[in-house]
């Protein structure tokens, strides 16, 4: 049986089992239960929807065995776990936690398809002699170590002067980019304070970006995928846009954007209200945001912010708070007029 | 058992070590306390004005999220009863986020207080009531405690306190802290709880059915150990462990035998809601409370929008905090307060400065020719002089701070500068400790706890010590006085100047180099504008001026004592120089201390310091300190500040012995003896001047400052280090003026 044609959660159980089978002789219904967390009598009806479906061998008693349809479902699955895992650390170099928890769902859901391409990539950077031996140590010591330099270690004077306006095509700073000029972003050249609000405000490479105003202190107004949004001098610095002619006239193509990523409060005008969908931003500084009242629903005013735009005052719950910009993009957020 | 626990537990934010918070006092005195109380409460809701009122025990009060890093303790003594009262840092929640809410969690888990007394600011009920809410999870009564009601009803906000006791199943009472309203009544409730007589249930919030079975189970695993059970409350931590704290996980991997498993169930269980709500788990947990605090509030407090109410703290704020405005304001600010500081101060201390020139003069006339009196005259009076001298500077510059803390001003003024600081890899909240630091670096260095990440805070204490102090800025301004008569404004300004952009410089460096890595989270309350109470402003320029006479008593006056000893030692052969420094050394000049031949009998004084082991050591550093054009004198000098700083001056005095000041010398009423030796000293020229004042400025910090920086950062080699770089960076700046001033004819 193919993966996929089970839904997510009977896959699951059959990982389970098979996970399970690795040290133990034997499976109980009530390990799988507690393994899934879930009631004795969930996984009895879902053993006898695998029994029916002839992967598991179940007759209502405590124990359960995988047939070898069942087992070699389940070996499937979890190899397919273990290779994502590895792909998703080896190669991007993700924390093993997020890891795991992003190869749990990719597991069931990835395509034949794409998962021949991950693993013909995976075998292209390890064997392949095109391929300089050291690629994967270059991609981690200096992209993702060192983002806050030009990690590619190109010369971008050819991005700042954008000559690809008269060539026609090329990468351009988005600072030089003229109002009305755009294209697709190709890569942002930034240290992570500042590269991670953008790539979480959805800019991706591959989003087109449209210059549609630039203020006289250097604040740009793009339109990115379709929607508007600013950027200060610094971060539109900090674009690199791959820029073709014929874009120009608004004739882009619009490439994969995440559409979840809606308006953050940073991007929230001054004097206007907001209620707080939601906070992304991770770790200590949304266990201080949430603390100090950014919760879903709340609702608040952006009341100022300093000489050059940073930090910003806000009023969340009757108190005013102060906070840079870079943590107001952790908070998306909704206007709610003036 | 909870001490195995604890002592094995490091907290992962303070990776650089101590971050201390000593017991001491609190458990010797418990024997005969009947009811221990901890003081706790959101930073801004007017608890330490509350603390003093109970107590009557003078401390600290702030306006600036927290300031209260030390631990007070107080006592009520009524009705036969001993209360004792904790004031703990203001935190917004027990979570591990910053230093204070670290310590005040362990303080209330370790200690386990009979009561909680929680302050809660009645202008911001909801987001006071989030700690509250926490602190009845740990199981110990709470006792509320509406504060500012006032000002809450001032803005319309009228509270039922009695249906929100009800809800909340606490004791509540209403006060007016900084005026001593209800504070009667919290102290009778206090000594009834002391005499059982006050009813404390332990209720806690429900945070609905899904969360509470993921609490039980993680509970429940945490049960498998007895020892580790019994040693803490187990549902508030299993809540811990859903919001992934990271100090719970710390304290579970530490002590738990199970260590593992419960990190594993508790990881489940977060997994699990997330896939439920579709949202993180530590946001669940949030939310829960706040939903279940919105339903309280909704049902006893009626907020009448009132309709022409002026929001004083926004109209000020529009001036105040106004892109433009607001810097040039902050500045005019810090200018008014030098300004007044050293147009008032300076005079009083010239004064101070003279009586204590009458009075060696007097005891040299009136005390018998011996070491002992020599002893009292040139180590005690000297040194005791030098440091009430500048007690005028320190009382008026701290009491524009605590203007400043107190009106809640500090907190704009750190919104206004974060983007500077930020761009020199600092927190907006380095600005507390830089400009405390600009009285003393010792409570800035102490005042950098407020810094949430450990590296910020690192470089802010390696750099502060770099500013213009209290300490510094009268050698300094004396110096600038004496040398540069016409401009000694400018020059004592440019010196002041020339710390903070050597500070931001090196704050640069070391973020750049030794210390790469995201940024501190920034967000931070700005309170309510209120009035500085006269009280409140007492009581803080008396704790600072004490702390600085306290200070300077042990460590200036050991170090006099010492210096004069380093100076008096070894005795040199002539009988005459029993009281070697008194002589008059006016005539001293530079040949005839470089020169060794000459020795006669009219420079015993000189000859005696020469030979004393603070000469020998001067002598024997001047050739590294020849190029920024300091001789022995004043090598001894700045060996001699390594004690504190202002102690140069003394040992100046000593070295040219002015307590035996020639009468005819204080007819120039506005020079003090020691300026005018120094006027005519050929060693010393406005080149060599100006190059001091750096060195001054710069080189390594004090003793007492050493030790604190020490004792906050917890290792050797950080104060080794900033021994080694601020010697560096003093010596070579110096070297530079010196020979650039030397270049357009100052030497």
């Amino acid at each position: 049986m193919l993966i996929g044609r089970l839904t997510e959660s009977l896959e699951d159980y059959l990982e389970i089992m098979y996970r399970l089978l690795q040290t133990q002789k034997v499976v109980r219904v009530r390990d799988i239960a507690r393994e899934k967390d879930v009631k004795t009598s969930s996984v009895t009806s879902a053993l006898h929807r695998l029994d029916k479906e002839g992967l598991v061998e179940y007759k209502a008693r405590e124990y359960v065995d995988l047939t070898e349809a069942g087992r070699s479902l389940a070996f499937r699955v979890y190899q397919r776990h273990n290779f994502l895992k590895r792909f998703l650390v080896d190669f991007l170099q993700v924390d093993p936690e997020t890891a795991e928890k992003d190869a749990c769902s990719m597991e069931h859901a990835i395509s034949v398809t794409t998962l021949e391409r991950v693993a013909s990539m995976s075998e292209f950077l390890s064997y392949c002699p095109e391929v300089e031996d050291d690629i994967i140590e270059k991609f981690r010591d200096r992209w993702i170590k060192h983002l806050n330099s030009d990690h590619c270690q190109c010369d971008l004077r050819d991005a700042d002067k954008c000559t690809a306006m008269s060539q026609g095509e090329g990468i351009c700073r988005l600072t030089t980019v003229n109002k009305g000029g755009g294209g697709v972003v190709a890569r942002i050249v930034a240290d992570d304070d500042m590269r991670q609000p953008l790539i979480q405000r959805g800019v991706l490479p591959g989003a087109s970006i449209h210059v549609t105003d630039i203020s006289k202190s250097g604040v740009m107004t793009v339109r990115l995928a379709g929607e508007q949004m600013e950027l200060d001098k610094r971060q539109a610095a900090s674009i690199l846009v791959w820029f073709r002619d014929e874009w120009t006239n608004g004739n882009s193509t619009n490439v994969s954007t995440d559409p979840s990523v809606s308006r953050t409060l940073a991007d929230v005008t001054i004097g206007r209200n907001f209620r707080v969908r939601k906070v992304t931003a991770q770790g200590a500084i949304r266990q201080r945001m949430t603390e100090m009242g950014f919760i879903r629903g709340a609702t608040g005013s952006v009341l100022r912010e300093a000489l050059l735009r940073d930090p910003v005052e806000i009023e969340l719950m009757g108190a005013k708070l102060s906070l840079r910009r870079v943590e107001a993009a952790g908070v998306i957020v909704e206007e709610v007029g003036a | 058992m909870p001490d195995r626990h604890h002592r094995r537990h490091r907290h992962r934010g303070l990776g650089l070590g101590g971050g201390g918070w000593r017991l001491g006092s609190v458990v010797d005195e418990r024997v005969n306390v009947d009811l221990r109380v901890a003081l706790a409460g959101n930073p801004n809701a007017g608890k330490t004005s509350l603390f003093n009122a109970i107590t009557g025990q003078h401390q600290h009060i702030g306006n600036y999220p927290g300031v209260t890093v030390e631990k007070k303790v107080g006592h009520i003594e009524k009705d036969g009863v001993t209360v004792e009262i904790v004031d703990l840092p203001g935190t917004y929640s027990l979570s591990a986020y910053s230093i204070e809410e670290v310590v005040a969690r362990d303080f209330v888990l370790r200690e386990k207080p009979n009561l909680i007394v929680d302050v809660l600011d009645s202008t911001n009920l909801e987001r006071n009531l989030y700690l509250l809410l926490q602190f009845q999870e740990l199981g110990i009564p709470v006792l509320g405690v509406l504060n500012m009601s006032d000002e809450a009803e001032a803005q319309g906000i009228m509270i039922d306190e009695k249906q929100l006791s009800t809800i909340l199943g606490i004791p509540l009472v209403k006060t007016i802290g900084n005026r001593g309203k209800g504070i009667d009544k919290l102290t009778q409730l206090l000594v009834d709880a002391a005499h059982n007589k006050l009813e404390l249930n332990g209720r806690r919030m429900n945070y609905g059915r899904d969360l509470e079975r993921h609490r039980d189970r993680i509970a429940e695993v945490l049960a498998s150990d007895q020892l580790f059970a019994e040693s803490i409350n187990l549902d508030w931590l299993a809540i811990k462990l859903l919001e992934d704290d990271d100090d719970a996980n710390d304290k579970v991997e530490a002590a738990h035998q199970n260590a593992q498993e419960v990190l594993n169930e508790a990881e489940d269980c977060r997994q699990r809601i997330r896939k439920q709500f579709d949202e993180d788990a530590p946001v669940v947990v949030a939310e829960q409370r706040y939903a279940y605090i919105h339903g309280a509030v909704r049902e006893t407090v009626i907020n009448a929008e009132m309709r022409n109410r002026i929001d004083m703290t926004e109209m000020v704020d529009r001036i105040m905090l106004n892109k433009f405005a607001g810097l040039f304001i902050f500045f005019a600010v810090m200018f008014l307060i030098y300004q007044v500081t050293f147009t008032i101060g300076n005079p009083i201390s010239d004064m101070i400065d003279h009586g204590f020139g009458h009075l060696s003069t007097w005891l040299s006339n009136t005390l018998p020719d011996n070491i002992l009196a020599d002893l009292l005259i040139n180590g005690v009076v000297g040194g005791v002089g030098g440091v009430i001298v500048f007690l005028p500077l320190v009382v008026l510059l701290f009491l524009g701070l605590s203007l400043l803390e107190d009106s809640g001003y500090m907190s704009r003024a750190a919104f206004v500068m974060d983007r500077f600081f930020h761009l020199f890899g600092m927190h907006g909240r380095s600005f507390i400790p830089f400009m405390i630091a600009t009285g003393c670096a010792v409570p800035a260095i102490m005042s950098a706890r407020t810094l949430v990440n450990p590296r910020d805070r690192v470089i802010t204490v390696l750099v502060t010590p770099l500013l213009m102090c209290g300490a510094k800025s009268p050698v300094i301004a004396m110096l600038a006085a004496v040398f540069f008569p016409e401009n000694s404004g400018l020059i004592f300004w440019l010196v002041w100047f020339g710390g903070w952009l050597i500070a931001f410089l090196a704050a640069l460096t070391l973020r750049k180099t030794m210390f790469r890595g995201e940024a501190a989270p920034f967000v931070m309350e700005l309170p309510p504008y209120r009035r500085p109470t006269v009280r409140g402003a007492v009581i803080h320029v008396w704790e600072r001026s004490w702390m600085y006479l306290k200070k300077a008593g042990t460590f200036i006056l050991a170090a006099s004592i010492v210096i004069w000893f380093l100076l008096a030692f070894p005795r040199t052969a002539t009988e005459t120089a029993t009281v070697p420094i008194a002589d008059d050394v006016a005539g001293v000049s530079a040949q005839t201390v470089v020169s060794e031949t000459n020795e006669t009998a009219n420079n015993d004084g000189e000859a005696q310091i020469r030979n004393s082991y603070a000469g020998r050591i001067g002598r024997f550093i001047e050739p590294i300190m020849k190029p920024a054009g300091f001789d022995w004198k004043i090598s001894i000098a700045l060996l001699s500040g390594f004690a504190a700083k202002e102690v140069i001056i003394s040992t100046m005095g000593i070295i040219y012995g002015i307590e035996d000041t020639d009468p005819d010398l204080e007819s120039s009423a506005d020079r003090t003896p020691l300026k005018e030796h120094l006027v005519n000293d050929p060693s010393y020229s406005p080149a060599t001047a100006l190059a001091l004042m750096f060195f001054v400025l710069l080189y390594v910090p004090c003793m007492a400052v050493m030790a604190v920086v020490w004792k906050e950062l917890g290792a050797w080699r950080w104060t080794l280090f900033l021994a080694v770089y601020t010697l560096a960076v003093s010596w070579t700046l110096a070297t530079i003026v010196y020979n650039v001033a030397g270049l357009f004819g100052l030497a």
